[in-house]
């Protein structure tokens, strides 16, 4: 979708939304799999649980909560392969079991994150205003309008994620994107 | 957009600012000088520079989409806080950004306190035209006024909120921490 144009609460979704998916895919895919596990002193989680959260409360909330369909996660049985919860996102988890997660690489998250994005962006394109002022049942904040939990979930929660995965890339004497 | 959903975009860009603002302003609200200004690795920002950039970028935007002066100016912050009257600190070395010092965390929060009312009020007023109208940002780009509040005070604001956050955790100043 263009840069330019009428605001529309499509263009701002998708803009936006795809922003913050494709940083996020970036800000791991160039990791070791050391680094994509890797707890630096003081920080609370890694960079390959922060992404995780994000991304699958990305799917979570269009294509469960939206549409009620099965996630992305669960189509392709990641859940399974890489032995992590079906359901949970991570939101609430105890800090050592975060610190705990592992994933099979940078490649394979990075390609989830991309499954993803593909999967959930042209879906937000399509949406009608009526559709997006609409409300979804989403836990854990109850009925809100599907634009706002776009927004709140994708866009602000993953925006707020990918600050803090620029200072764990710092502490690891990786480059942070600048803001 | 229709016409009856533009407004309900408008009131949740508003409630955006005011809540992405807000939230920073509390989380250095309070804050004694040595915490304002810790430095807690090499390459990090301090809070105080953090919420100071946060309050600025705001400020600029905020100003070219109301088309009024900036509060860092009118106000008089810059020449109370010896400072200077142009910039935000974008691309400061980190050894300068480190080196700025604010007068005090309640000084900071006043100032993010009336940047963040005042340009809620703005965003909220905006109609089509104002959404739509091109406004400059940084580096010579310009943007929608829509966009540009997304993008330099909404987005912006929210990932360095996600720095502070971790910032206040790396000084053990009491940011929540497990799971995410």
């Amino acid at each position: 979708m263009p840069d330019t144009g009428p605001y529309t609460m499509q263009r701002f979704a998708v803009h936006f939304a795809g922003r913050v998916m494709d940083e996020l895919i970036a800000s791991v895919a160039d990791l070791s799999d050391e680094e994509l596990h890797a707890l630096p002193a003081g920080a609370p989680n890694t960079i390959g649980f922060i992404a995780w959260h994000v991304l699958r409360s990305a799917d979570n909330v269009v294509l469960f909560a939206f549409a009620r369909e099965r996630t992305v996660w669960m189509r392709q049985g990641l859940h399974e392969a890489w032995g992590l919860p079906r359901i949970e996102q991570g939101t609430g988890m105890e800090q050592a079991a975060a610190a705990a997660v592992r994933f099979p690489g940078a490649t394979a998250l990075a390609d989830y994150g991309r499954a993803v994005r593909d999967e959930i962006l042209p879906r937000i394109e399509a949406m009608s205003d009526e559709y997006l002022v609409g409300v979804a049942r989403v836990v854990p904040w109850g009925e809100v309008p599907r634009l706002e939990a776009i927004g709140q979930t994708i866009i602000v929660h993953g925006s707020q994620h990918l600050g803090e995965i620029a200072v764990v890339r710092r502490l690891l004497g990786r480059d942070a994107p600048s803001f | 957009m229709t016409t009856g959903t533009r407004p309900a975009a408008v009131a949740l860009l508003a409630r955006a600012v005011r809540s992405a603002l807000g939230e920073t302003i509390a989380t250095v609200d309070g804050m004694g000088g040595d915490e304002l200004h810790a430095v807690a690795h090499p390459r990090a920002n301090t809070p105080g520079w953090i919420a100071w950039h946060v309050f600025r970028t705001a400020d600029v935007i905020g100003s070219r989409v109301g088309d009024a002066p900036e509060l860092w100016a009118m106000r008089g912050y810059a020449a109370a806080w010896g400072l200077p009257r142009e910039g935000n600190g974008s691309g400061q070395p980190t050894a300068d950004a480190q080196a700025l010092r604010l007068p005090s965390a309640e000084a900071l929060a006043l100032y993010g306190r009336e940047l963040r009312d005042e340009l809620s009020e703005t965003v909220g007023a905006l109609d089509g035209r104002g959404l739509d109208r091109r406004v400059s940002a940084f580096s010579g780009r310009d943007f929608s006024a829509a966009d540009a509040l997304h993008i330099f005070v909404v987005l912006h604001t929210v990932r360095h909120q996600g720095e502070l956050n971790l910032t206040r955790t790396l000084l053990e100043l009491g940011t929540p921490g497990g799971g995410a």
